[in-house]
């Protein structure tokens, strides 16, 4: 009997799996219990023949493997090496007192090789958690572990490897130093920069005070008028990933399978564009193994949804929780997970079919019905919590070539949108919020205070465009992340001035 | 019994007769090997094993297959999955009736080959297959 300590991972965090190897008399035999998912139940093979072709010797004896808590359900094939040493371990050969101290992780090729595994920093930082000293983890896998410090790492690429560590007969590798400074590290090169778009001064301002406050724009224009460009260029102005935010990041991407080769940790914000075909279980998650979705891979990032009329309805209405929520729970007969998702959701339509209605250069050649119907494929609800909608003309012909030299760079957005986040952190400190977009009423009382001249400005916005309530606080809220890009203490006339035109939706009387 | 290495082809045209001395020689290979022959062709309501042996405290159910011709493949491929579950449950009732309830046990398979009319090839395959 042997006792074997390996991890799974349960939404982003790992949890420790033990793995309860008997060997006993009678009819050889081989049997995996404890709630395994098929991919475990195949180790079987795997195992057999790796343990054989690695010339260690397999007990044909009657084997049972038991995966405990034995109520969760084992997923993926990380448990082949922890069942492999659990059998030569049964035998009395190996060292039980390393065993004890050390988490083994690793899928098994029929030869004996060790392969890589997905999740595999989720499993390093619940191992350290535990109190282990050790953790077996394949070869490819330690760019990802090597962060994480409090555990030894002990990287592998056959099983007879791990067999030489139990015995003593290996020498630990010192972290290479390089790995861990590469974290702090937070700088990195921007490929696509604000500069780079012409003109599309108002765009730029509307997305440095969508950054600014954590608000999600929507943009409306017609074809080619650099909806997309700018989107792109929006993580680009988001102030730099924090420490934690980045292993939080980095977990959701190790799970994914999604880590490049040789990256440790992810140090950008992430810009994901998913295309209108996406389901909705690739957009929140989910799926028969159990998968982070486009929002959870946009975790701190931005959340992009080109062309959004073209979403089908119950792919949009999905998204919904998230936005409110920051993070997605996809509840199961047996279980329950929840990914982080807190993202920035930018979005792009054109205004008609044609794409071409209220553009000064070409007519629009739709009817007044298709247009009505386009823009209402989008529900009144989720164009709710688009706080700023802002109109994308295009450029007058040529004047992309005439407009002068480049304009302020992203580099120089980014840090006036840091310092107005430094402000909405210390405002919010103590609270579950974290900038002006996700202001509960309470503090929508106590920080946007406004003078009487504004609010008899608000009263002939109100009545002149007919605005809801709802759409009241989001200007209040929109004027308070513009005051504090100005490093103002008060809201001012010109700030809720400015707030009232993001709203150019609500202007037209649409959504 | 015959057991030199002049095979009289008459005497093995018949398949009982190729049967019973492929099970002669696998005996005595086992015995040379150090195994200790308990019973032969055993049989039960389930069906037969050719020999039930012990390697050290294993209990060894082995099966013998003859074959005086490769064009059907080599011996040990004619144990098919069917004939293993037979072999299984019959070990089971083997080891029941004798009360050798945690006696580790493992089947094994002797492939005997004909090569010409005066030679033959044997092979033994330990841990050949188990229970699944």
């Amino acid at each position: 009997m042997a006792k074997i300590e390996s991890m799974s991972v349960n939404g982003i965090d790992g949890f420790m799996v033990q793995i309860e190897v008997d060997l006993g008399g009678g009819m050889p035999s081989f049997d995996i219990v404890g709630l395994p998912d098929l991919a475990v139940k195949e180790a079987r093979d795997r195992v057999r023949a790796a343990i054989s072709n690695s010339d260690l010797d397999f007990h044909y004896h009657r084997i049972v493997v038991n995966l405990a808590p034995a109520n969760i359900k084992k997923e993926g094939s990380g448990f082949d090496l922890p069942i492999a040493i659990g059998i030569l371990a049964a035998k009395g050969e190996l060292n039980p007192a390393k065993i004890a101290e050390t988490v083994f992780i690793g899928e098994l090729a029929l030869d004996g090789r060790v392969r890589p595994v997905t999740g595999a920093l989720s499993m390093a930082i619940a191992a350290r958690d535990a109190g282990k000293k050790y953790l077996v983890h394949p070869v490819e896998n330690l760019t990802e572990v090597a962060v994480i410090s409090g555990i030894v790492s002990v990287p592998v690429e056959n099983l007879n490897q791990v067999v030489d560590f139990l015995d003593g007969r290996w020498n630990e590798v010192v972290p290479d130093p390089r790995m861990q400074s590469e974290t702090a590290a937070t700088a990195t090169a921007l490929l696509d920069d604000l500069a780079d778009v012409k003109g599309q001064e108002q765009a730029k301002r509307a997305l440095e005070v969508a950054a600014a406050g954590g608000h999600n724009i929507l943009m409306i224009g017609p074809p080619g008028s650099g909806k997309t460009m700018l989107a792109r260029r929006l993580p680009g102005i988001l102030p730099s990933l924090g420490l934690d935010e980045s292993i939080e990041l980095t977990k959701i991407y190790s799970i994914s399978g999604l880590l490049p080769a040789g990256v440790s940790m992810i140090q950008s914000r992430p810009f994901r564009s998913p295309h209108h075909t996406t389901s909705p279980a690739g957009l929140i998650g989910g799926g028969r193994i159990p998968r982070p979705g486009e929002v959870s891979l946009a975790h701190h990032g931005v959340l992009f949804l080109d062309e959004l009329p073209e979403f089908p309805r119950e792919v949009l209405e999905v998204l919904r929780q998230p936005i409110e929520d920051g993070k997605v729970t996809i509840a199961r007969a047996a279980t329950s997970l929840t990914y982080p998702a807190r993202f920035m959701l930018a979005a792009a339509m054109n205004p008609c079919p044609c794409g071409y209605h209220g553009d000064s250069l070409k007519a629009c050649i739709c009817t007044p019905v298709q247009i009505q119907r386009y823009q209402g494929r989008i529900s009144g609800p989720l164009l709710d919590r688009f706080d700023l909608q802002i109109e994308v003309p295009r450029l007058a012909e040529f004047e992309f070539e005439t407009v002068p030299g480049r304009s302020e760079s992203s580099e120089q957005i980014r840090q006036r949108v840091e310092k107005a986040r430094v402000i909405q952190r210390e405002r919010y400190a103590g609270s579950a919020t974290f900038c002006n977009a996700g202001m509960t009423s309470k503090e929508l009382r106590e920080y946007c205070q406004i003078s009487p001249e504004g609010k008899n400005l608000l009263r002939q916005a109100v009545q002149r465009f007919s605005l809801s309530a709802r759409a009241y606080t989001r200007i209040l809220k929109l004027a308070r992340t513009i005051a504090d890009l100005e490093t103002a203490p008060q809201i001012e006339l010109a700030h809720l001035a400015e707030a009232v035109q993001y709203r150019s939706l609500d202007r037209k009387g649409m959504g | 019994m015959n057991l030199s290495k002049n095979i009289k082809m008459n005497s093995l045209s018949n398949k009982k007769d190729l049967g019973d001395w492929g099970e002669n020689i696998a005996a005595e290979f086992l015995k040379k090997q150090g195994y200790l022959v308990i019973d032969r062709k055993f049989s039960c309501p389930y069906g037969e094993i050719d020999l039930i042996a012990r390697e050290g405290p294993i209990w060894c159910f082995v099966e013998v297959k003859t074959r005086n011709s490769s064009s059907f493949g080599y011996g040990y491929q004619g144990v098919t999955r069917l004939k293993q579950k037979h072999i299984i449950k019959v070990a089971q009732y083997y080891l029941n009736q004798a009360a050798l309830y945690d006696a580790p046990a493992r089947f094994d398979i002797v492939s005997i080959d004909l090569v010409s009319t005066a030679d033959y090839k044997i092979s033994l395959i330990r841990n050949a297959f188990y229970m699944s």
